[in-house]
C-alpha cells in the first residue's frame, strides 16, 4: 500500500484518464515526482519553470494544503492521501 | 446536473448564513465529485501572505482584472511575431482551398467525443490532448488543413507543427462551429 | 416586519421548524441577496432562494438564454431562447413566489459599477464562469465586506465555500493566489 493521489477531472486527462494513482515515497515531493515520472505530460501542468506548485494549484495532505504543513517536505506515509485540487471557473471554455 | 446540486449547496450556505444557524462552509472548501458521487472536505486558512486580506496587502483597490488573468506561460510569448491571419481561411476559403488540393490533408485536432458529434469528411482527427508533430505521422511536404471547434485549438498545434518545420499550413477561421453556418447547414452545432 | 396571512400560510412549514421559525423566516423577509450568474448555478439558486422567502434578490448576468443552456439552466425554458437570462430567471422565481422583490441587473460586472452593487446588498453568491469576474468579485467583497458564497463547477466536479475575511476567514486570494495562464485553462 502507497501513497494515494487524487486525479481532479481537470488533470485527468494526463494520467491516462484515471481518478487516483497510487505511489510511493516518504514526502508529498517524492510523491508527486513518482507520479511526474511515470506521466510526463502532467508535470508542466503541475509545477511551473522553477519546479513550483503552480499558483492555481492547492495540494492537500490529508486534507489540509501542504502550505500550512512542510510543504513539499511534508512527511507522507503508506495510507495517507494526496488531493490535488485545481482552481476552476465553471461555464464553457471550449476554443 | 451537476449544477443543480451545487447551486443547492450554495443556496443552503446562503440561508444559513441569514438565518445564524448551523455551521457555515467557512474555512472549508466542499469538493463535490458526481462521477464518484462522493463529498470531500479541504480546509482553507488564511493566507498571511494574502495580497488582499494578508498582512501586508499589495491589492489596496479594485484593479484591472483582464490584465490580472492574462498569465501567459513562459516560452508562449516570443510567438509575437507570429503571423496567425496569414494561415487563417474563412470556411468558404478553406473549402474551395480543400477542394482544389487533392494532396492536402485535412486534421481535427478535437477530442473524440467531439468528433463523435460530428466532423468534416475526409478529415484524421489527432487531438490535442496528445498532440505531438514528432508522432503525428503528417508529412513535411504535404499540405496540411487543421480545424477544430472554435479555430484557437487547431491555430495552437499549427505553431507546435510550425516550429517542427512544417510549412504548408492552414486553419479554419471559426473552426467547425462556423463551418456549419457557413458551409454545411446539415451538420449539427454544439 | 412582518408577514401576511398568504405568506404565513406559505411559509408554514418553516414556520414550525424551530431551527427557521417566525423570527427566521423575517430574517430571510429582510435579505437582500445579490447573485452573480443566471444560468447552470443561478438558475437553482434564484428559484430556491425566491422560493424559501428572500426579500429582495438582485440577478446579475448580461448574456441571452441559449439553446445549448437548456438542458442544465433549468430556470430558462425553450420560449426564452434570445431573452436576457436575468429576465427569464425573474420570470421564473416570481411565478412561484410573487411575494419577493427580483432586481435584474442585465450588466456585465465591472470594476465601475460593482462596489456600488455590492452596498446594496448583505450577501454576495458567486455563481459566475470566469476568472476575471471571480477575482473581481471577491475583491469587491471584500471592500464592501460582505459575505461571499461562491459554487464554481468543471465537467463533473463542483467546489463550494465561504469568503468572509471580515469575520476571520480567508478570502478567494488566499485559496488560490492567482488564475491560470490562458493556456492551461482546461478545455
Amino acid at each position: 500500500m502507497g501513497v494515494l493521489i487524487e486525479i481532479p477531472s481537470a488533470l485527468k486527462q494526463y494520467v491516462n484518464n484515471q481518478d487516483e494513482v497510487e505511489v510511493d515515497g516518504s514526502s508529498v515531493e517524492e510523491a508527486l515526482d513518482s507520479l511526474c515520472t511515470q506521466f510526463t505530460e502532467l508535470k508542466p501542468n503541475l509545477f511551473d519553470e522553477n519546479g513550483i506548485v503552480r499558483n492555481f494549484i492547492n495540494v492537500y495532505l490529508n486534507d489540509d494544503d501542504i502550505r500550512y504543513a512542510d510543504g513539499m517536505n511534508s512527511a507522507v506515509k503508506d495510507g495517507d492521501s494526496i488531493q490535488i485540487v485545481p482552481s476552476v471557473a465553471g461555464g464553457s471554455v471550449y476554443s | 446536473m451537476l449544477p443543480g446540486v451545487v447551486g443547492l449547496i450554495q443556496a443552503t450556505e446562503v440561508i444559513k448564513l441569514i438565518l445564524e444557524n448551523g455551521v457555515p462552509l467557512k474555512g472549508r472548501l466542499l469538493l463535490y465529485d458526481a462521477m464518484k458521487m462522493n463529498f470531500k472536505e479541504v480546509r482553507v486558512r488564511k493566507d498571511p501572505e494574502c495580497a488582499l486580506c494578508g498582512k501586508h496587502p499589495t491589492v489596496t483597490e479594485l484593479i484591472d482584472y483582464r490584465e490580472f488573468c492574462d498569465i501567459q506561460l513562459p516560452g508562449t510569448a516570443v510567438q509575437e511575431e507570429f503571423d496567425e491571419d496569414s494561415f487563417e481561411l474563412s470556411p468558404l476559403e478553406f473549402k474551395t482551398a480543400l477542394d482544389q488540393d487533392p494532396a492536402a490533408v485535412l486534421v481535427d485536432v478535437r477530442e473524440q467525443y467531439e468528433w463523435d458529434i460530428c466532423y468534416i469528411d475526409g478529415a484524421r482527427l489527432l487531438p490535442t490532448s496528445s498532440f505531438d508533430p514528432a508522432t503525428s505521422g503528417l508529412d513535411k511536404e504535404t499540405p496540411i488543413y487543421l480545424y477544430c471547434y472554435k479555430g484557437q485549438r487547431s491555430m495552437t498545434a499549427l505553431k507546435e507543427l510550425w516550429n517542427a518545420g512544417y510549412k504548408n499550413l492552414k486553419n479554419l477561421k471559426g473552426g467547425i462551429d462556423l463551418w456549419a453556418e457557413e458551409v454545411d447547414p446539415d451538420m449539427p452545432q454544439y | 416586519m412582518t408577514l401576511n396571512n398568504e405568506e404565513i400560510n406559505r411559509y408554514s412549514r418553516h414556520l414550525t421548524l424551530p431551527e427557521v421559525g417566525m423570527g427566521g423566516q423575517l430574517k430571510l423577509k429582510e435579505a437582500k441577496i445579490l447573485m452573480i450568474g443566471a444560468g447552470g448555478l443561478g438558475s437553482p439558486l434564484g428559484m430556491y432562494l425566491g422560493a424559501v422567502g428572500i426579500g429582495k434578490l438582485g440577478l446579475v448576468d448580461f448574456d441571452v438564454v441559449d439553446h445549448t443552456n437548456l438542458h442544465r439552466q433549468i430556470a430558462h425554458a425553450a420560449s426564452d431562447e434570445g431573452r436576457p437570462k436575468v429576465h427569464s430567471l425573474c420570470d421564473t422565481i416570481l411565478a412561484g413566489n410573487s411575494n419577493i422583490e427580483v432586481e435584474v441587473h442585465n450588466i456585465r460586472l465591472e470594476r465601475e459599477n460593482v462596489l456600488e452593487l455590492f452596498g446594496q446588498y448583505d450577501i454576495i453568491a458567486d455563481g459566475s464562469d470566469n476568472f476575471e469576474t471571480r477575482y473581481l468579485i471577491n475583491d469587491a467583497a471584500y471592500f464592501t465586506k460582505k459575505p461571499l458564497v461562491s459554487a464554481s463547477i468543471f465537467r463533473f466536479q463542483g467546489q463550494i465555500t465561504i469568503f468572509d475575511p471580515e469575520s476571520g476567514g480567508p478570502c478567494y486570494r488566499c485559496l488560490y493566489s492567482e488564475p491560470p495562464p490562458a493556456a492551461l485553462v482546461p478545455s
